[in-house]
C-alpha cells in the first residue's frame, strides 16, 4: 500500500457498479471451486458416516477388505481373540449386509436396495445416543431403526410402519439420522436377531466359520490406541487387519481416491474454477491498468521502484479476492445447504475447507495479478515526455 | 570529448554561480543520443552542454523535434545515458545502477504535458502520492497537499476526484504532486500548455517562488510564449544542437 494513499484498494473501489461486477466474476468462481470441492468432499464424507458413527477406538476387518462398499466378512472367532488381548474393555461385531437387502416401500409396493447394519443391541455400539436411546427395541425380533435421511422412495419411515425387508416382515420402532452416500440410498438398523432371521443364509454363514464385516473394540480408559493396535497385531493371524478410527478413515479415502475417478474428476472440477477465476481475475486488472498506463508510468517517474508499483498491482488482486470471497461463500453455504437437503449428501463447510478455497481464491487473483504486472511496467517512463 | 562551443553566451547566473564556487544542480556536458541501433540508429543530441544552478529558472525551446525532451528525459534520469555526462544533485547519471536512478528521481519534481492524475484519488491523495518516500505523518502530509493546492487556487477542490475538476485544475493538481516535496530540481514538459491565462501565471509564479524560497532548480521545455518572460535562462536547441543559451535574467 502506498504510505497513507490506499492506492490499490481505491482503484478497486472506486467505481461501484464495476466493483460489483468484477466482485461478482471472481466470486463465481469461488463458488465452482467450493461447489467442486463439496461434492468431492461430501463423497468422501459420505463413506466414512458409518465409521464415524461407531464408537471404535480400533477396528478389526478382512484384510482382504478394500472398502466399505464392499462385503469381506472375517470370522467372528477373531473378536474373541481380541477380547483376551490387554487394555481391550469390549469388542462388537457388526453386521452389514447391502447385496440382498430389499426394502419394500410400504406406500406403492416398490423394491429398494438398502443397507442393513446390525449389533448386538445389549451393546450398543454406535456414539449416537439416539440409536444407543432406542436399542432396547431392537430386542424385539424383526424390529428395526430406519434412517429418516434416505431417499424418499423408501416410502413411510414412521414409528409403527410395517413393511417388509428381503421379504421378511419387520416393524419400524424408530428412526435415526445417518445420510445416505455413492452406493447406498439408506440404511436401516437392526439386532444380530433380527439381522439372522431376515437374512437365513447370512446364519448358516454365521455358524460355520461366522462372519463379521466389522469389529468395534473400545479400549480400556487411558490406553493409547497405536499402542494396543500394535500388540494386536502381534496377537492375530494375519487374515485381519487391525486400524485406528483414523487408519480405517485414511484406508476408506485412499479406496476412493485410487479406484474410483472421484478424487480426480472433483479434483479437475476445481482446477477449472481455479482457472475460470484466474482469467476474470487478470481481465479485471488488465482492464484497468490498461486504463492507467500513464498513471503507473508517473509513478515510477518520480521514483516508485517496479517493485512498489508491482506491489500495488498484487494488493489490488489480493483486495479483489478477499472481497470477493465473501459473496461466493455466502452464496455457497446456501448452495451446501439445498444440495444436501435434496441429496442427503453431507456438504460440511468446515474451518478447514473454508480457508483452503480461500487459499485457492489468493493464489488465483495473486497468479493473475503477477501476470498483470508486466502490462503496469509496460509504458516507459521516459514515454510520458 | 568536445569544448563548450565558443558561439554560446556563457550566462552570467553560471559565471556567478562557478565565481562563488557554488555547483550546478545540473551539469550537463558532451551529450550524445541515439535511438534504435545499427542500421535504424538515429542520432538526436549532439555534443550538448548545459549547466543549470541553484535557484534559476532555464527555459527550452526549440522546433519539435529538435531534442529538447530526449534531453529532459536524460535529465531526468529516466533514460540511460550513453555518451557525455550529466550530473544531478551531485550524483553522475552515467552508468549508475537503475535502483540508484530510482532514488535520484525521488528527489526531481517532474511535470508532465499529460495529467496522468488516478481518477480514483481525490485531489489531495494525488498529491500525497508523490509523498510516499517522504518520513511524514498523515496528518502533515495532508497539510502539505492541502497547502500546495491551495497555493495552485484549488483550496476549495481538494477532495474532489479529476472527473469532477477542468482541464486546467487537473494539471494544476498535477504540477502540485510535483512541487510538494519541495524538490530542488523541477523538469517540467509544456505545463502551462493547458492553462489558460491566469493559471500559468500562478503555475510560473509559484515556481518561481519555490526557485526564490528554496533555490530549487527549474528546467522548463515550452512553447508558450506567455511564460518565456519569466525564465532567467532561455536554452534553444535546434538539430539536436543547444544553439543558444542566454542569461534574460539575473536569477536571485
Amino acid at each position: 500500500m502506498t504510505r497513507g494513499v490506499p492506492l490499490a484498494w481505491l482503484n478497486l473501489t472506486h467505481n461501484p457498479k464495476q466493483t460489483a461486477l468484477s466482485v461478482a466474476g471472481i466470486a463465481f468462481a469461488v463458488l465452482l471451486m467450493f461447489m467442486e470441492t463439496g461434492f468431492r468432499n461430501a463423497m468422501f464424507d459420505s463413506q466414512l458416516q458409518l465409521i464415524n458413527r461407531l464408537d471404535a477406538d480400533l477396528f478389526l476387518i478382512s484384510r482382504a477388505k478394500t472398502t466399505l462398499m464392499f462385503q469381506q466378512p472375517f470370522a467372528r472367532h477373531r473378536l474373541e481373540q481380541a477380547r483376551a488381548a490387554p487394555s481391550i474393555q469390549w469388542a462388537e461385531p457388526v453386521y452389514i449386509e447391502h447385496d440382498a437387502a430389499l426394502w419394500k416401500n410400504a406406500s406403492d409396493g416398490s423394491l429398494h436396495d438398502i443397507r442393513a447394519v446390525a449389533f448386538e443391541p445389549e451393546r450398543c455400539v454406535f456414539i449416537d445416543v439416539e440409536i444407543c436411546r432406542q436399542a432396547a427395541g431392537l430386542t424385539v425380533l424383526d424390529s428395526v431403526l430406519f434412517d429418516r435421511q434416505s431417499k424418499a422412495f423408501f416410502g413411510p419411515r414412521k414409528t409403527g410402519t410395517v413393511t417388509e425387508l428381503s421379504k421378511r416382515t419387520v416393524r419400524i420402532v424408530g428412526t435415526f439420522a445417518l445420510g445416505t452416500d455413492f452406493t447406498h440410498d439408506g440404511s436401516v438398523i437392526m439386532s444380530a436377531d433380527t439381522f439372522f432371521h431376515v437374512f437365513p443364509d447370512r446364519r448358516a454363514a454365521e455358524r460355520a466359520p461366522g462372519r463379521v464385516e466389522l469389529g468395534v473394540i473400545r479400549l480400556v480408559p487411558g490406553s493409547n490406541p497405536q499402542h494396543a493396535a500394535a500388540r494386536l497385531r502381534q496377537l492375530l493371524p494375519p487374515d485381519v487387519e487391525v486400524l485406528t478410527k483414523q487408519e480405517y478413515r485414511d484406508k476408506e479415502n485412499a479406496f476412493l481416491d485410487a479406484s474410483t475417478p472421484i478424487g480426480y474428476v472433483f479434483n479437475l472440477g476445481t482446477i477449472m474454477g481455479f482457472f475460470v477465476g484466474a482469467i476474470i481475475c487478470y481481465q479485471i486488472l488488465f482492464t484497468d491498468i490498461t486504463n492507467q498506463l500513464p498513471q503507473f508510468a508517473t509513478l515510477r517517474a518520480i521514483g516508485y521502484s517496479d517493485r512498489t508499483v508491482a506491489l500495488i498491482v498484487l494488493q489490488q488482486a489480493v483486495a479483489l479476492s478477499a472481497i470477493s470471497f465473501v459473496p461466493g461463500l455466502i452464496a455457497s453455504r446456501i448452495l451446501y445447504a439445498l444440495i444436501a437437503t435434496l441429496t442427503g449428501l453431507p456438504l460440511e463447510m468446515s474451518l478447514t475447507r473454508g480457508a483452503w478455497v480461500l487459499c485457492l481464491t489468493t493464489s488465483m487473483c495473486v497468479a493473475s495479478g503477477a501476470i498483470a504486472v508486466r502490462k503496469a511496467l509496460a509504458l516507459a517512463p521516459a514515454d510520458l515526455y | 570529448m568536445a569544448e563548450p562551443p565558443d558561439r554560446f553566451d556563457q550566462t552570467r547566473a553560471a559565471a556567478r554561480a562557478r565565481t562563488a564556487g557554488e555547483a550546478s544542480v545540473v551539469s550537463v556536458k558532451g551529450v550524445n543520443y541515439s535511438f534504435g541501433t545499427d542500421e535504424s540508429r538515429k542520432q538526436v543530441l549532439f555534443d550538448n552542454h548545459l549547466d543549470v544552478f541553484p535557484g534559476e529558472i532555464a527555459m527550452m525551446t526549440g522546433p519539435s523535434g529538435s531534442g529538447k525532451t530526449t534531453l529532459l528525459t536524460l535529465v531526468g534520469a529516466l533514460r540511460a545515458l550513453q555518451d557525455g555526462s550529466i550530473i544531478v544533485m551531485g550524483h553522475e547519471l552515467r552508468e549508475r545502477p537503475a535502483a540508484e536512478l530510482v532514488a535520484i528521481r525521488r528527489r526531481i519534481g517532474f511535470i508532465f504535458q499529460a495529467h496522468n492524475l488516478f481518477e480514483a484519488l481525490t485531489a489531495s491523495l494525488n498529491v500525497q502520492v508523490a509523498l510516499k518516500f517522504s518520513d511524514l505523518g498523515e496528518d502533515e502530509r495532508e497539510r502539505q497537499a492541502a497547502g500546495i493546492l491551495t497555493q495552485l487556487g484549488l483550496g476549495q477542490r481538494i477532495h474532489y476526484k479529476p472527473r469532477a475538476l477542468s482541464g486546467g485544475q487537473r494539471q494544476r493538481i498535477a504540477i502540485a504532486r510535483a512541487l510538494v516535496s519541495r524538490p530542488k530540481l523541477i523538469l517540467a514538459d509544456e505545463p502551462t500548455a493547458a492553462l489558460d491565462q491566469d493559471s500559468a501565471r500562478e503555475v510560473i509564479q509559484l515556481l518561481r517562488a519555490l526557485a526564490l524560497e528554496d533555490r530549487s532548480s527549474v528546467l522548463l521545455v515550452t512553447h508558450d510564449s506567455r511564460v518565456l518572460e519569466s525564465a532567467d535562462r532561455i536554452v534553444n536547441l535546434v538539430d539536436g544542437r543547444i544553439v543558444s543559451d542566454v542569461l534574460v535574467r539575473k536569477s536571485p
